[in-house]
């Protein structure tokens, strides 16, 4: 017998589940949300400051045992399952993972809204490659701004703007599109690492400012009448959940505001395999029960807020919209798969300063934006896309965190001198580069591979191109150059004997991506596409509200609606693709039909 | 050379009267007795681990998997004038209680077939084993390499001798089926075994390892002063050294000096929410 039906039914129980979930039973409606995982909150992340059970156990994330995805490099492998996370690590549980995230909130660049446009305006179509297929997303900036602006109200997001209507200002970041109002919270201040950045890229020319943060440095009280207490810098913020609320994650703005409401209902270990539907309309959500018996819940309106993956595979699962097929590029579902692009970073180990390493929080960080989208001219490289370029200080967790100078043994007793010397000197200056869409990268259904319920996983195509090659070399040579310059003196390590009088050493130089895309380091949970928004049913499978072109009544949201992945951490602009789609669904639900 | 190796050169492991005896030896003076061989005992610190009271029970290694696996951590982080090494530390009964408990039972590993060789990098572990499963089979295999490279068993190597088992673990040169085939190289050994001991010298106290907070005072990660009260925010924007650097405080303050393994349980102790999922199958 199926559940009784309401207004909305929502997959996932994360930041995208919880924005609607709050702004649709504010307007009135009611909502179930499936969760996969436990419920969760602030009183379990009390005694959470345990590096081996959070961090390197995986204590909250997807547990690949009952689920995972296939993976290949190209259409001619064979593709084999992932057989315990590694690179990406997707969240389970109520809030997603937007209770395990660092904070990190940015608001993607004009340009990469358009970025197909803009690249052919100003360099000619000769300067994309034949099979990348990057494509612009049906939506401006400008017209995304009231909700971003929004998502940073609600969650606190601390900074200082570069770009206040206009007008552009000094110590923001003056490469960021216009923004209406100023940031909500004022940002941190600089630890000695942060201000050693700043005054290192000034020195050479660029545009230093504090990285946006979801972790409050003062008290805040949002929009809903929420207050949330600062950040103490405890250093466990990625992996762990925070203890003071001073990280925003769903559980701690948008789920009581939904509660209150008396409206929301979640219903946990609810698997979602499938959505019942008839091609127009879609009727309820099909999902295993926490005693694996199959349940239905029908609405009026559903909407796929989960993790990138499982949406894509529920559309798959439910033969909803028009699968992709990388031989003629033709079909909509899982195309333009992207993720984030890294490499390119420098490391510099001093030898007389020490820096508070176990300290810190997610997002405390100072950055530039130089070298990222198109902020800078393209012609002659030989590649398009950019980076952000930062040094944080998120916290040092002493297992994950023993680097010692290339050159040097990885055990006994010269390195673990080294790992004691180095353990609180040494820093990354990190980049963090755009992933553009391409012909053959694309998300399947496995023809092989099953889940514990017996369903097929999801299979996913992806390789490091040249395009991304050659921008990891160009950015390994401008991290190196402003590591030397917050080490000057320092030798340059070529793997060969190291100068014991030497200020520091650094590694770095032309950055390099692997062979092919390995699965098993941490690299980056910002997986994108599959479920792409744009102005085309042919090459898209949601328009600008994140509606189905063929669904009126499903709405897809989240990083699975990417065409491409820009060079800047996704939340930002999830949180903002969630509060459109709460107002289309408002919109769909008083007029009906297509909503553009 | 003292003793004959208990280790035949098929690969197997050979427990027999030899594992009593040894079960019936400190992990300190075990290494003493299989030490006789001349260099060996350098290795072992005259210290604390040796002379401390009961040693906890194996919830997983054997007594021969234990000592050997003792002697080869204490290879990756020794025991040096800079502080004490991998057997003070309790890396052993670390790895025992991880190999016992959820990690090394494979209850996060995706295990399901078909199982076949990567044509191409970055797939990563790609046999229908468990961590356990592995330590449990490439020892005995590891085993019979050092023997027939060196002549004897590993804890009773040199120093020297050890670290180049050691590095040929680390180059893939040692060559070490396991199953009759070689799709978990010595190298892929090498990585876990020495993430492994990373963690049994870094992690909280509670998991048996880093006894007495030897690793994080080693390195000068202060543990979890949140329990001092003593909020980072008052340090981390000026340029003052933190006063506790070198006084870490852990977890639960009763398991810092004991040791107590309680890594299994407390791995397992979160997951009932996925537990119930589990049972969900159909």
């Amino acid at each position: 017998m199926a559940n009784k039906k309401v207004d909305v039914a929502i997959v996932g129980v994360g930041w995208v589940g919880g924005i609607l979930a709050a702004e649709l039973t504010k307007a009135g409606l009611t909502v179930v949300g499936l969760e996969r995982g436990h419920d969760r909150g602030t009183p379990q992340w009390q005694d959470d400051h345990d590096e081996l059970r959070y961090a390197i156990r995986y204590e909250m994330f997807q547990n690949t045992a009952n689920e995972t995805w296939s993976f290949r490099h190209n259409l001619n492998e064979t593709a084999l399952p992932i057989r315990q996370l590694g690179a990406w690590l997707p969240g389970t549980g109520i809030g997603g993972a937007g209770v395990h995230w660092n904070g990190q909130t940015w608001r993607f660049h004009p340009r990469d809204f358009t970025i197909k446009t803009s690249t052919i305006d100003r360099y000619g179509a000769s300067m994309i490659p034949a099979n990348m297929t990057i494509q612009d997303w049906g939506i401006t900036y400008d017209e995304l701004e009231p909700y971003y602006d929004k998502f940073e109200y609600m969650a606190g997001i601390a900074g200082k703007a570069g770009n206040l209507r206009g007008q552009q200002i000094a110590g923001g970041n003056v490469f960021e599109g216009p923004r209406s109002r100023q940031f909500p919270v004022a940002p941190p201040p600089d630890t000695p690492l942060m201000a050693l950045f700043r005054r290192a890229t000034k020195s050479l020319g660029y545009h230093p400012f504090t990285g946006p943060t979801a972790n409050l440095p003062v008290g805040y009280t949002n929009p809903d009448g929420i207050a949330r207490a600062q950040c103490t810098y405890c250093g466990y913020c990625e992996r762990f959940g925070c203890e003071v609320e001073a990280k925003a994650d769903p559980t701690v703005t948008v789920l009581p505001v939904a509660h209150k409401t008396g409206k929301f209902k979640v219903i946990n270990y609810a698997n979602a395999f499938a959505i019942k539907n008839d091609g127009k309309n879609a009727q309820s959500i099909l999902y295993y029960d926490s005693m694996g018996r199959v349940q239905e819940q029908p609405a009026d309106i559903i909407v796929l807020g989960a993790f990138v993956f499982n949406n894509v595979r529920l559309l798959l699962n439910s033969k909803l919209g028009t699968p992709y097929d990388p031989t003629t590029g033709t079909g909509v579902v899982g195309r333009n798969y992207a993720y984030q692009t890294g490499g390119g970073g420098a490391s510099g180990w001093f030898e007389n300063e020490e820096f508070k390493r176990y300290m810190g929080a997610g997002a405390l960080a100072a950055a530039i934006d130089d070298y990222n989208a198109d902020n800078f001219d393209h012609s002659g490289l030989g590649f398009i896309g950019g980076g952000s370029i930062s040094v944080g200080q998120s916290g040092a967790r002493p297992i994950q965190s023993l680097t010692v100078p290339p050159g040097l043994p990885s055990f006994g007793s010269q390195w673990k001198a080294a790992v004691q010397k180095y353990y609180r000197r040494v820093v990354q200056v990190g980049f963090q580069g755009e992933s553009p869409a391409y012909k053959q990268h694309y998300m399947d259904l496995d023809p092989n591979y099953r889940d514990k319920f017996g369903n097929p996983l999801l299979r996913i195509t992806f390789d490091w191109q040249p395009n991304e090659r050659a921008m990891i070399a160009f950015a390994g040579n401008k991290t190196l150059q402003i590591m030397q310059a917050m080490i000057p003196g320092a030798q340059v390590a070529k793997g060969g004997p190291l100068t014991p009088t030497a200020p520091g050493t650094i590694s770095g130089g032309p950055g390099s991506l692997p062979a092919h895309f390995d699965t098993t380091a941490y690299q980056s949970t910002h997986n994108t596409g599959g479920a792409i928004m744009g102005a085309d049913p042919a090459t898209s499978v949601v328009n600008s509200y994140l509606q189905m072109w063929d669904t009126h009544n499903l709405f897809v949201v989240g990083a699975c609606n990417f065409p491409q992945n820009a060079g800047f951490n996704p939340t930002g602009t999830v949180g903002a693709l969630a509060y459109r789609a709460a107002e289309g669904i408002l919109k769909y639900r008083k007029n009906g039909g297509a909503l553009v | 050379m003292s003793e004959k190796p208990t280790t035949a050169n098929d690969g197997e492991a050979t427990p027999g009267p030899r594992m009593t005896r040894l079960g019936l030896l400190r992990r300190g003076a075990v290494a003493g007795v299989t030490g006789v061989a001349a260099g060996s005992l350098l290795q072992i610190s005259p210290g604390a681990a040796a002379q401390e009271a009961a040693p906890l029970p194996l919830q997983f290694f054997t007594q021969w998997e234990f000592d050997y696996v003792t002697a080869m951590a204490e290879t990756i982080w020794p025991t040096d004038s800079l502080g004490p090494g991998a057997r003070e530390a309790g890396v052993g009964n670390y790895i025992d209680g991880q190999l016992a408990g959820s990690w090394g039972q494979g209850h996060r590993f995706y295990l399901n077939g078909p199982f076949f060789t990567p044509a191409d990098t970055g797939h990563g572990w790609q046999i229908p084993m468990t961590p356990a499963d592995v330590y449990r089979a490439f020892l005995p295999g590891y085993d019979a390499y050092v023997h027939t490279t060196f002549g004897n068993a590993y804890p009773t190597l040199t120093a020297d001798q050890q670290t180049t088992a050691m590095t040929a673990l680390q180059t893939g040169k040692a060559t070490i089926p396991i199953g009759g085939t070689m799709a978990f190289a010595s190298s892929d050994f090498f990585a876990v075994f020495r993430q492994n001991v990373l963690e049994g010298m870094l992690s909280d106290p509670a998991y048996g390892g880093n006894k007495n907070m030897v690793g994080w005072m080693q390195i000068g990660f202060p543990g979890d002063p949140m329990r001092r009260g003593d909020l980072y925010h008052n340090y981390i924007f000026s340029d003052k050294a933190y006063p506790y650097a070198n006084k870490p405080l852990p977890l639960m303050p009763n398991y810092a000096k004991q040791g107590v393994s309680a890594g299994a349980a407390a791995t397992g102790s979160k997951m009932p929410a996925n537990s119930a999922t589990n049972k969900g199958g159909m």
